[in-house]
């Protein structure tokens, strides 16, 4: 028997959940908190789940989230949460992660702006082609290109003294 | 000499394997014979590879993961409540509209005399007027779900009141963020 369209949401939430979070963090950073931000994601298009196809939900979600996280940035009434995630709860590759380096990072990434960020977690985390993530972000290639680029020169640059001492 | 902004913004294009096979042959060729490109090349790999252990951090473990989903299963429940209460707020929003005119429809009754007798005699024919007042419950589509009858326009319009309040109310709640702490209302 079909799925009802319910029963397709809630296996969508159950499967893409954990990279949504991820996503959400990578740009939400310490200033809003990542599980608000998918949670509104995903009731956003629970709201309006019968227009879309929950076949092949992956895309649609990530968008949602990429959508939701930048406009909760842009709102002027934000806080800031604890800075206890993430890098600094257990995690899959716990053991191999060098909270320093974590620390360092997250720290050069939440200096950058919001769409250079967004636009490295899906190139870098989700491996996403820069078509892909010009679609998600809705600018062209052109403009993903000059993201990324500034946005990892601008890294290169904040962590050049951490990374000459590590070595 | 330094690596340019463009070479080194092939390099990363490259890593990101968004050159052409072409384009990639290329810059494959340029490295073979570079040292400074090569060098640039490994620089930014390594910068990746610093990226690479902060996104594995975000990465979140199953406690997270079944709390958000948990949390997200809690809010659709809620949602599809409210859609239901919502619904019915509809349907009596359409039904103080139909009071505010519909009403006045009035009805002269006759109650005969039960001693009248069969050719009937006006001296012993009691005629009363009765007004009625009917308040008419539609939904969006525009057909009557409910007809509920007062024997007074002030009872009509404080039953059509009392429905746009809890209309009103139940709108609040399906679309602000309270907290139900009750669903009797």
């Amino acid at each position: 028997m079909a799925e009802s369209t319910e029963e397709l949401f809630e296996r969508a939430v159950q499967t893409h959940s954990r990279r949504l979070l991820a996503i959400a963090r990578g740009i939400v950073g310490t200033r809003a908190s990542p599980e608000d931000v998918v949670q509104q994601a995903l009731m956003n298009l629970y709201q309006h789940r019968d227009r879309y196809d929950w076949r092949e939900p992956g895309g649609l979600m990530r968008r949602s989230v990429v959508n939701e996280a930048l406009r909760i940035l842009r709102t002027p009434r934000m806080g800031v949460v604890a800075d206890d995630h993430p890098g600094q709860q257990a995690s899959p590759v716990g053991g191999m992660i060098d909270a320093e380096t974590v620390a360092q990072v997250r720290k050069a990434i939440d200096m950058l702006p919001e769409h250079f960020r967004a636009a490295l977690v899906l190139c870098e985390y989700e491996q996403m082609s820069y078509v892909e993530i010009s679609e998600v972000l809705d600018v062209t290639v052109a403009q993903v290109k000059t993201w990324l680029h500034r946005g990892r020169r601008q890294l290169a640059e904040r962590l050049k003294e951490y990374m000459e001492n590590k070595e | 000499m330094a690596v340019s902004e463009n070479d080194l913004e092939l390099l990363e294009a490259y890593l990101d394997d968004a050159l052409s096979m072409g384009e990639a042959d290329q810059l494959r060729a340029r490295l073979a014979n570079d040292a400074e490109l090569a060098g640039a090349l490994e620089r930014v790999r390594a910068e990746r590879a610093t990226r690479r252990t902060f996104f594995a951090s975000l990465e979140p473990d199953d406690s997270t993961i079944a709390k958000l989903t948990a949390q997200v299963r809690a809010s659709m429940a809620r949602r599809r409540y409210f859609s239901r209460v919502l619904r019915l707020g509809r349907y009596i929003t359409a039904a103080a509209a139909c009071v505010v005119a519909g009403f006045l429809a009035r009805g002269w009754f006759d109650h005969p005399n039960p001693n009248q007798t069969a050719n009937g005699n006006p001296n012993n024919t009691k005629i009363e007027k009765i007004e009625i007042y009917q308040v008419t419950l539609r939904d969006d589509a525009g057909h009557v779900v409910g007809v509920q009858k007062f024997n007074s326009l002030e009872k009509a319009q404080e039953f059509a009141a009392d429905l746009a309040r809890w209309q009103s109310h139940s709108e609040r709640l399906a679309s602000g963020r309270f907290v139900v702490h009750s669903d009797r209302f």
